[in-house]
């Protein structure tokens, strides 16, 4: 009898089990791109005896992203975005923007420059397979005071199936 | 029922974690700023100084001329400033030059004999943008320079560590 019920139990719970595999699929993101700014006295707002200006912006497509593996048009997500420092300076903010829906499914939100922090935060949404989302980059806060050295951080796009 | 409820259990946590792990994927990019060395410095003005009178029983009366300016930008850590000229001064004539401090950093050496050889004239500058600092030349003889007729000197200033 207890065998009988185990086995109706394993033939229940699996169709379950491979369905939950179906909705969440594997989900995946392919970021490609990066962004190497030399700051030096070609940057000094008005030559000798004045400052650097403050903002620096990439091109609009520095920075490209792929959303894949999902398990269809209407499979949504969502990506979030921080920051890890390797050698970086307080006073330097960086900034992403997304500038192109891509090809595929849809997307939306992330349209004005959103300061990356060390905390992850929504970017923007979508749903479905989409290439070629294009991503511009920005900085801010640079200055005479920000010592000669390279400042590098890594950022990190996490895509969320929130289906 | 110890098995069904295993079971259960099993399918349950294999649910959740089946749904976490490919519910999320990461991939990176890396921002690079390469900030460089910054030591600009400009100098306006072109100073005429001309001895030409003295009080009987004194030395020749020394010119002031402090129409020039110079514009400093520095991101570097306790720089200064030298200044030299490209030939060395007639004989018992002596030009100096006085450059004040960037606003907010640095310390001026006051007056400082100009030479072939570079001189501080100002010290510990640091992260430093400030266009206005005066530069101050003063010229003087001494009898013994007698006539010298009009002549013309390059100073040359540089920032540097």
């Amino acid at each position: 009898m207890r065998f009988s019920i185990t086995i109706f139990i394993i033939f229940l719970l699996a169709p379950l089990f491979f369905a939950s595999q179906m909705a969440h699929a594997a989900i995946s993101i392919t970021v490609t791109g990066s962004w190497v700014e030399t700051i030096d006295k070609n940057d000094l707002l008005f030559g000798a005896g004045s400052d650097l200006q403050s903002a620096y912006t990439s091109v609009s497509g520095q920075v490209s992203i792929d959303i894949s593996g999902t398990s269809g048009a209407s499979d949504a997500w969502r990506i979030d975005i921080r920051k890890v420092d390797d050698n970086w300076n307080n006073n330097l903010h960086p900034y992403v923007m997304r500038t192109s829906d891509g090809t595929g499914g849809s997307v939306s939100g992330g349209t004005s420059y959103q300061e990356v922090t060390d905390i992850n935060t929504s970017f923007f949404s979508g749903s479905g397979d989409v290439t070629g989302i294009n991503v511009q980059l920005r900085l801010t806060g640079a200055s005479i005071q920000i010592n000669p050295s390279s400042y590098s951080t890594v950022i990190y796009y996490t895509v969320v199936d929130i289906q | 029922m110890k098995t069904l409820k295993f079971l259960l259990l099993t399918a349950a946590l294999a649910l959740v974690l089946r749904g976490a792990a490919l519910g999320a994927d990461v991939s990176t990019h890396v921002m690079t700023f390469d900030f460089q060395d910054i030591n600009e410095i400009e100098v306006t003005g072109t100073p005429n100084l001309t001895i030409a009178s003295a009080i009987a029983g004194e030395q020749p009366q020394e010119i002031t001329d402090n129409s020039s300016t110079c514009a400093i930008t520095t991101n570097g850590i306790n720089k200064k400033i030298t200044a030299k000229i490209d030939t060395a001064m007639p004989a018992y004539v002596t030009l100096k030059v006085n450059v004040a401090a960037p606003s907010g950093s640095g310390t001026s050496q006051g007056y400082v004999t100009l030479t072939t050889l570079a001189s501080n004239v100002v010290t510990g500058i640091s992260h430093v943008a400030d266009s206005s600092p005066t530069i101050t030349y003063k010229l003087s003889a001494t009898v013994q320079a007698g006539v010298v007729s009009t002549d013309t000197r390059t100073v040359t200033f540089t920032v540097s560590d």
